[in-house]
């Protein structure tokens, strides 16, 4: 089999015995992939910098079917978020936000589109201050989730087509309707302003993201964020 | 014929180790049953010893055979000096290089957000501990210069920010006899953003 040469970020990585990593890349239109880095870690590591979070690389993939790993052979750096380095609450939001996509995207497809999303809200997570870190992990939660079908990709209503903008409540299983279809049903009120684009305040967002997350993957989720 | 079951246990044992597979540990299997019966009590006695007489230092978290490791034990360090690390191996990295005289505290680990691992699971409240005794000055924070090391050191700089200590990070850069030109991006431009001024 050919090799794949896809853009890539490293979503998740464990070290395997003393020299290599398994590695759960998000790929630009190849979904996830987990992959064996050979000589990825020790002395003479083979990739450099290149497999740290926060770099998106030219991945060279040797795919191979399940049950076997396929393998990563190549990734040279192609772009870089020195801004996430340099903060600690950047940091924490940004791995906040690797997370979120692992666990969202694990049994789903990942088209193209949320790959450049992710790098999107990595961009602009280097460029919010440091208090307002939990507004890109929102905001890509809710693109994420409108991308897999869960939560309105706009500003109405799934199932009535009226307009959120006085918020909306949460179903069990991650979608969110408005106040009048979601009435005895609903699981969690949606402040108004996650749909109308005015900032939510850190402690608001990050309980609004925990129900979130539960519904939507179905087991207890925990936001690796402080709430201050 | 299958090994014996005794033996197929041993061998799934062994291919917990780091770097040990199911071919490896067979091998050393083998080598112990072909030396003598004696040779495998022998090491199953050392295991036995180790088992029973080394724990984590409780001051500092290396490898102890009392309540405090030989380090924490030793007159002759520097006790005003801490240097943070990852793990045991990172301790006997820096004794390597002969050059630190001062303490340790190993955290057991790195705070990351994937794997799950808060300042909890670490020896973070410990080290808070030892520099509110008073006797600490500076803390050098020697993590891994990949992202969840940097995020544990930028946490623990925090946490240590107002307790009137001094806190360092050993320098990260352009590696030792390489050249720029063979450089990845990623250590390039970590390098070039961590550039301070040399002299006249
Ligand atoms: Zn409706
Ligand atoms: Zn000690």
């Amino acid at each position: 089999m050919d090799d794949l040469v896809v853009p890539g970020l490293i979503l998740d990585r464990v070290a395997y015995g003393e020299r290599d990593l398994i590695v759960t890349l998000l790929t630009r239109g190849h979904g996830l992939v987990s992959a064996m880095a050979r000589s990825a870690r020790g002395s003479r590591r083979r990739f450099g910098g290149g497999l740290d979070l926060f770099v998106v690389f030219q991945a060279r993939l040797r795919l191979r079917p399940p049950p076997r790993l396929s393998a990563l052979v190549g990734a040279d750096p192609i772009r870089q978020f020195p801004g996430i380095l340099e903060d600690l609450a950047r940091l924490e939001a940004g791995q906040a936000m690797l997370a979120a996509a692992r666990d969202l995207l694990r049994d789903a497809p990942a088209p193209a589109r949320i790959f450049d999303l992710v790098v999107a809200h990595l961009d602009r997570l280097e460029r919010v201050p440091p208090e307002a870190t939990h507004l890109p992990l929102l905001d890509l939660c809710l693109g994420i989730l409108a991308e897999v079908g869960h939560v309105p990709a706009g500003t109405r209503c799934p199932a009535c087509g009226r307009p959120l903008d006085q918020g909306g409540v949460l179903l069990d299983g991650g979608s969110i309707v408005c106040a009048e279809c979601g009435r005895d049903v609903g699981v969690l009120d949606v402040p108004p302003a996650v749909f109308g684009g005015a900032p939510t305040r850190r402690a608001e967002a990050i309980a609004f993201l925990t129900r979130l997350m539960t519904a939507a993957l179905g087991r207890p989720y925990r936001i690796p964020l402080r709430p201050e | 014929m299958a090994l014996p079951a005794p033996v197929q246990r041993l061998i799934a044992e062994l291919t917990k180790l780091p770097g040990v597979g199911e071919k490896t540990a067979t091998r050393y299997v083998l080598f112990w049953l072909q030396r003598s019966p004696n040779a495998m009590k022998d090491l199953a006695d050392r295991l036995a010893d180790a088992a029973g007489s080394v724990r984590p230092c409780l001051v500092c978290g290396y490898v102890a055979e009392a309540e405090r490791c030989g380090f924490c034990e030793d007159p002759a360090r520097d006790r005003a000096t801490v240097c943070v690390v990852e793990s045991v191996a990172d301790v006997l990295a820096i004794e390597r290089v002969g050059e630190y005289r001062g303490l340790y505290h190993v955290l057991g680990g790195v705070l990351s957000a994937l794997r799950g691992v808060g300042p909890d699971h670490l020896r973070v409240a410990g080290l808070l501990d030892r520099v509110a005794g008073g006797e600490v000055r500076e803390v050098i924070l020697a993590t891994g210069a990949d992202a969840e090391g940097e995020t544990t050191a930028l946490y623990l700089a925090r946490a240590l920010g107002d307790r009137g200590v001094r806190v360092t990070r050993p320098a990260t850069g352009i590696p030792m006899g390489s050249s720029i030109e063979f450089l990845d991006a990623v250590t390039l431009m970590r390098a070039l953003r961590g550039r301070k001024e040399i002299g006249p």
